[in-house]
């Protein structure tokens, strides 16, 4: 298997779109909820921990980028392959899409539920399932320019809804935020680490590394991407705190959209409802990045054609999504993911930038005779 | 392939489209149809305690038929939970009943008395959202909804907009749904509600009703509510009228026969601004400081107001009124053992009190004491002053 692709500059995308790439693939379903999560383990402090997790992504972007730099052109599955070797490497290419496929899982469930909850009661999950997952097929065979292409539109379509938030906030008791650092340091971080399932995702540029027209803006560009989900993230997470009190808070399970039901139109009844719907097209490039990911990694070790791979992962995803019936299921499954998630998004990279650098150190001083360029 | 206007259009994309396309077909039986006619919309609906745990509702939708003579239907129902109520309902109705509309949830005093989480609490639902009234009524909730208003319409779009509109206008809190929840479950605050009667032919506000968690203590009348709404939030555009002693006043009217002791004085247009300090924390001391700027719109006895020391004697009785009045309104809250001001709130955000709980606060809050300050400018006069 090679190392570095090189992707013909057709197929190519612009730096700059690596914002809306990284910033849509970070926001998906938990936007909807996150709020009450933090706050239980962090109390009226969780905005801290908002702050402290997006740091901490910064951080990740940045050791990616650079574990990505030390290589011409290369994406996660060829580092592995190079830094562990052909047996480790491929267990570990199969492990990360393994967790690829379980957050893509994950994401159609936590979406379906809120349809569930929100709007079609008794629907049953593997219709709403097929329907999203059919929609994703389409627009994954036609390659990664269509789901960039995607993307684009989406962040458009959905950037607009933050300007509706001005009338919730006028409802907001900012005495609720106060006192500040009430909470102590071990809280703090742990509602840091909660915040991990939401912020998951920015490790795609692994697989869009090598696509970029670029190599060194497209990094640039995806630490802005992930400046722009903190700053949504932040702002969300003082709606809700100003919004709700903390007992209240604590039992309000998607604190998202139940602010929304306080927005009034005089021509729509229910806000709410158009966000619900309008999330479809948030989570699909979620879903479409994930599996073209996996997809590629059956491309690049066992070359199997684009096609072949995208239908397998999506059938594994739809099957997956059966099993989850009850809102218990759901919600323990999403919990799994999210302590998966805390490590193959952030402690991983640091460990695999550890490993490249002391491999390359190893190849420099002689051991090995391939060459690299360093940077 | 086939040829469209000189382009290529490959067959097996149009396929895979089509197949893609296909579930969309299937979930279009997922969800059972409601039809809006034959859907009773709910608009308001009153609640009364009968025994311990049983619950009358009586409801008031819209009618949209040309046939019937009355423009409302008013049922009423029996039950212990809210979907047994509804449950009753459906069999005493021609169309399914569903609360996506409803806009005023009514209470009686008696089930306010006992507490009114139970019912609010369950209408805690996505079909209901968090827009609806709630308020109490004085008497019984079956007797409001079921009388006739020729006048006014449908009972619940009626009673939402008098009480929307009198919340724009600021003489009355917000009860929505959500705040109702907001302040029960906050440390330190607590709900207050509008407080409704029936009176003859049309229905009245009565006033303000104070609740402790969420049962019913007592009420307060709309004046004492604007100093309650003085101390916890803003004014831009509020009224108020009051008597001012004429001691220092010297009539300019040369037809003013009988110098009364007081005169009445209007004031609107108010903007405020409160500060709340918390001065020590055992016991709870707030230092209150109100800045008030108001028109002047109405004062019987007539004096000189272009004389600035005239106007500020007026501003200085004003003043002095209405610290006395704040004193006896949390006087009576600290009575009655609610804090709908949000004192609580006060000392939970300004003092570093772990996990301060209600119950406690409610100790510290029977002590606390407080000063008052109100800074009162008259801007403005009305035209013919």
């Amino acid at each position: 298997m090679q190392i570095n692709v090189y992707p013909k500059a057709s197929n190519q995308i612009p730096a700059y779109l690596f914002l809306f790439l990284i910033y849509s693939n970070q926001v998906g379903v938990g936007v909807l909820g996150f709020q009450r999560i933090i706050v239980k383990e962090t109390g009226y402090d969780a905005w801290i921990s908002v702050i402290l997790g997006g740091l901490a992504a910064h951080f990740v972007m940045w050791i990616i980028g650079r574990t990505l730099g030390r290589y011409p052109s290369s994406d996660l599955f060829g580092i592995n392959i190079d830094v562990f070797g052909k047996g480790i490497g491929s267990l570990l290419n199969y492990g990360y899409m393994l967790y690829y496929v379980m957050v893509t899982v994950r994401i159609l469930r936590d979406y379906i539920e809120v349809l569930q909850t929100w709007m079609f009661t008794e629907m049953a999950t593997w219709i709403a399932s097929a329907t999203i997952l059919g929609l994703a097929l389409y627009t994954i065979l036609g390659g990664i320019r269509v789901i960039t292409g995607y993307t684009f539109i989406s962040f458009l379509l959905t950037i607009g809804l933050i300007s509706f938030l001005y009338f919730p906030f006028e409802h907001s008791r900012w005495s609720y935020l106060f006192p500040i650092a009430n909470s102590t340091i071990p809280e703090l971080l742990e509602g840091a680490r909660r915040m991990s399932l939401s912020l998951t995702g920015f490790e795609i540029l692994y697989m869009l590394y090598p696509y970029a027209q670029n190599k060194e803006k497209s990094r640039v560009f995806s630490q802005y991407g992930v400046l722009l989900t903190n700053v949504i993230y932040l702002i969300l997470i003082v709606l809700a705190l100003t919004f709700f009190s903390r007992l209240q808070l604590e039992k309000t399970t998607w604190a998202t959209l139940t602010i929304q039901q306080m927005i009034h139109l005089p021509f729509i009844e229910r806000f709410e409802m158009i966000i619900v719907s309008i999330w479809l097209f948030v989570i699909m490039p979620n879903l479409m990045l994930f599996t073209w990911s996996v997809a590629r990694g059956f491309k690049r070790m066992h070359q199997w054609s684009h096609l072949k791979s995208t239908l397998i992962v999506l059938f594994v995803v739809f099957l997956g999504t059966l099993p989850l019936i009850t809102r218990e299921q759901a919600s323990a499954y999403s919990s799994f993911t999210s302590q998966v998630s805390f490590y193959c998004s952030f402690i991983y990279p640091i460990f695999l930038y550890l490993c490249v650098v002391i491999k390359n150190s190893r190849r420099k001083r002689g051991v090995e005779g391939v060459s690299h360029e360093t940077g | 392939m086939r040829q469209v206007k000189g382009r290529r259009v490959p067959k097996r994309e149009i396929l895979l489209l089509l197949l893609s396309m296909l579930p969309v077909l299937l979930i279009s039986g997922c969800e059972p149809t409601h039809v809006l006619d034959e859907t009773t919309l709910i608009t308001g609906m009153g609640f009364d305690l009968i025994e311990n745990d049983l619950y009358r509702a009586t409801i008031t939708a819209p009618v949209v038929s040309s046939m019937v003579s009355h423009k409302d239907q008013i049922v009423s129902a029996t039950g212990s939970s809210l979907y047994g109520i509804m449950n009753s309902l459906d069999l005493q109705l021609d169309r399914r009943p569903r609360l996506g509309q409803l806009r005023i949830v009514l209470f009686s005093e008696d089930i306010a008395r006992k507490g009114i989480y139970p019912i609010a609490g369950a209408l805690d639902l996505v079909e209901v959202g968090i827009r609806p009234y709630i308020a109490i009524v004085s008497g019984n909730a079956y007797d409001l909804v079921n009388a006739a208003y020729p006048a006014q319409g449908n009972l619940g779009v009626y009673l939402y907009y008098t009480i929307y509109k009198n919340v724009r206008g600021e003489q009355l809190p917000s009860p929505t749904l959500h705040e109702f929840i907001r302040d029960y479950y906050g440390e330190g605050s607590d709900a207050f509600l509008p407080y409704i009667e029936k009176k003859g032919d049309s229905i009245k506000i009565k006033g303000v009703a104070l609740l402790k968690d969420d049962k019913f203590v007592g009420w307060v009348k709309p004046d004492k509510a604007f100093f309650i709404k003085l101390m916890c939030d803003q004014f831009r555009t509020g009224l108020f009228q009051l008597s001012i002693s004429t001691k220092d006043l010297k009539s300019v009217n040369p037809y003013e026969k009988n110098k009364g002791k007081m005169t009445p004085i209007v004031l609107d247009t108010i903007r405020s601004n409160q500060t709340v300090k918390l001065v020590s924390k055992n016991p709870p001391t707030f230092d209150v400081q109100i800045e008030m700027s108001a028109r002047l719109a109405e004062m019987r006895y007539k004096v000189n107001f272009e004389s600035k020391k005239v106007m500020r004697t007026i501003e200085r009785e004003v003043e002095k009124n209405m610290e006395k009045k704040m004193a006896e309104v949390v006087k009576l809250l600290q009575k009655l053992d609610v804090d709908p001001i949000g004192f609580g709130e006060k000392y939970r955000s300004l003092s570093h009190a772990k996990n301060l709980k209600k119950e406690d606060w409610r100790k510290l809050f029977k002590k606390a004491k407080f000063t008052y300050k109100v800074k009162m400018n008259i801007i403005r006069l009305s035209v013919t002053n």
